[in-house]
């Protein structure tokens, strides 16, 4: 995935936006929510498992994984920009 | 539930402390200038920033909404755990970029960003006002949960109560953000999100020690009535939509929230952002989930409410730990310091953010452009005031109505508004051909499809929010103005360089 580094014609620059837009990342997602959201299970389902009913546990664990994958995503793809960067444009044309 | 003097004694200790923290903030204050009355001068550090996030997108709708939702709905409502963990994916599509270009431009509020990225005046003024309506909204819901949070905790009357608690605590809110402004509401947030979090943990406390735990609900719930068992069972193919459109528009719409993208700015640096947000993302698995269990285990003991009223069950339960010990009233007091905190951390955030709003975007843009700084943050201080005091007004009303709206149901109102922003900020973050007439009225369609069919059956029997229809429709505008060829003088518009 390349990210463009000239500003764009509407004036601002785009660079370090597209980080995270891969398609992968929203299927993975999207497979998180289909699983997460408890469509699939009987109306009058039952079962327990630790006390609470299955179908609650599954749908915590797949919220559990979806903050995983977030986080691992996070550090690894927003690189951290070094101080410079972070200046206001005021400030770097002085320093 | 009435706290004795001990009690009492430790509250008023936390609301001093909290204005002693807001003389703090005034006291660190660098200059006059909106940058550091707004977003605290140069920004603000890993534990600040995280628990003003915290604080702030936990509220009073997460300890009296969530809890009395899945008290209405039971564990269907783990719903508000995957939407809340929406929010923070929603950032990966526009906060590092945002980030980014705010330090560099020195963006104080949301409108900035648009302003920056389309020169356009109708986005200027139509964007703004949305984003003022919609937190007036919140605020709204937040100074309603003051007056309740209140009506339990003392023997006056419980409609004196209310507009006590009311008037009280977003007094001494006012007081302490016109003291030192951004500051003072991060600052006091890190005192509320460390309470608050105590205030989780006691609950979960609670409900093992008190209730006989999860698996006595469960098993509760399923030998009840029809109407209680459902609260156990998986939600039917209308909530499965329902749940759906909830992690859609949150995560589109609350991660727009204008408070929350002026934190994104308020970071010290990237390392800071990105370390906070990591933090976030698992936090609702300690937050809502606690309240979904907090609301299923009033359901399975304490039957029988209806409506509004739903929305006071985690202070029966509360009233119910409080007289079976000195342990339980002593952990009661200190999950009401956690519940006003929650309350008024977010309340603060919003009322700075539409003060900031309407002095830089409204006043200093269009009706005073000569406007010193000093001046505009003078004028914002005030018009937290005015804004305050007005929907005051409007809470001590709302609760004077036979039929009280119920928490989540002004959240709903406030995210189909802001999801009509998505495509200005997440689509235009990347796609540079998205231009400002194209955003205009594909924001404008948006709000006009949502309000017009809010009161549609057909809708409302799909299961999805009417913010979402209208989200459809803004970005099938917004594209397709987009891709249109534009006319020479159109390019010259939409084109700084060539303007200039």
């Amino acid at each position: 995935m390349s990210a463009e580094s000239t500003p764009s014609s509407t004036g601002i620059d785009l660079s370090g936006k597209r980080l995270f837009l891969s398609w992968w990342i929203w299927v993975v997602y999207s497979i998180l929510m289909v699983v997460g959201i408890p469509w699939y299970w009987p109306a009058q389902y039952e079962g327990t498992l630790f006390g609470l009913p299955t179908w609650t546990l599954c749908s915590l664990a797949a919220s559990f994984v979806a903050s995983c994958f977030t986080a691992w995503l996070l550090m690894t793809r927003w690189p951290v920009e070094s101080v410079e960067n972070d200046l206001p444009v005021s400030e770097k044309n002085h320093s | 539930m009435p706290f004795g003097w001990g009690g009492i004694t430790f509250l008023v200790c936390y609301l001093i402390g909290l204005l002693f923290i807001g003389w703090l903030g005034g006291r660190a204050k660098k200059d006059n200038s909106l940058r550091d009355f707004y977003l605290g001068g140069k920004g603000v550090g890993m534990v600040v920033l995280l628990l003003t996030l915290y604080a702030t997108q936990y509220s009073g709708n997460t300890m009296f909404g969530f809890s009395g939702k899945a008290y209405r709905v039971g564990f269907s409502w783990i719903t508000s755990v995957h939407f809340m963990t929406a929010i923070i994916v929603g950032y990966l599509l526009f906060a590092p970029g945002l980030h980014r270009l705010s330090r560099k431009h020195q963006f104080i509020t949301p409108n900035d960003f648009l302003n920056h990225r389309y020169h356009h005046r109708g986005i200027n003024i139509v964007a703004p006002i949305l984003m003022i309506l919609a937190l007036g909204n919140y605020l709204l819901a937040q100074l309603m949960a003051m007056g309740r949070a209140l009506q339990g905790l003392t023997t006056m009357p419980p409609e004196t109560a209310y507009i006590v608690g009311v008037v009280l605590l977003a007094g001494i809110m006012l007081v302490y953000e016109t003291m030192g402004g951004f500051r003072a509401v991060a600052w006091t947030d890190v005192l509320q999100g460390v309470i608050l979090m105590i205030g989780f943990s006691i609950l979960i406390f609670l409900i093992w020690t008190q209730f006989g735990g999860i698996a006595e609900t469960t098993q509760k719930l399923f030998n009840s009535s029809d109407a209680d068992r459902v609260k156990v069972l998986p939600p039917d193919p209308l909530g499965s939509r329902r749940w759906l459109s909830y992690i859609l528009i949150f995560g589109l719409g609350a991660s727009l929230y204008p408070q929350a993208v002026q934190r994104i700015y308020a970071a010290r640096s990237t390392k800071v952002l990105r370390n906070s947000l990591i933090a976030m993302v698992f936090l609702p698995l300690m937050t809502s989930w606690i309240a979904v269990m907090v609301g299923v285990t009033g359901a399975a003991h304490f039957q029988g409410l209806d409506g509004s009223q739903t929305d006071r069950i985690l202070t029966i339960i509360c009233r119910e730990v409080q007289q079976s010990s000195t342990l339980g009233y002593w952990l009661v007091v200190i999950l009401f310091s956690a519940i006003l905190g929650a309350l008024m951390s977010t309340a603060d955030s919003c009322m700075l953010t539409i003060s900031s709003m309407t002095t830089k975007d409204l006043y200093l843009r269009f009706i005073n452009p000569k406007a010193t700084e000093s001046q505009l943050t003078f004028m914002g201080k005030w018009l937290s005031w005015l804004v305050v005091g007005i929907l005051a007004g409007f809470a001590i009303y709302l609760n004077s109505l036979s039929s009280k709206p119920t928490l989540v149901k002004l959240l709903d109102l406030k995210f189909d508004m802001l999801v009509q922003l998505a495509p200005g900020f997440m689509l235009g973050m990347h796609w540079k051909r998205l231009h400002g007439t194209a955003v205009f009225w594909g924001l404008i369609t948006g709000l006009c499809v949502t309000f017009g069919l809010y009161s549609n059956e057909w809708i409302q029997s799909t299961g999805f929010h009417h913010g979402l229809f209208g989200l459809l429709a803004n970005l099938i505008v917004a594209i397709s103005l987009s891709l249109m060829p534009l006319s020479n003088k159109e390019q010259i518009c939409h084109d700084p360089k060539k303007a200039a």
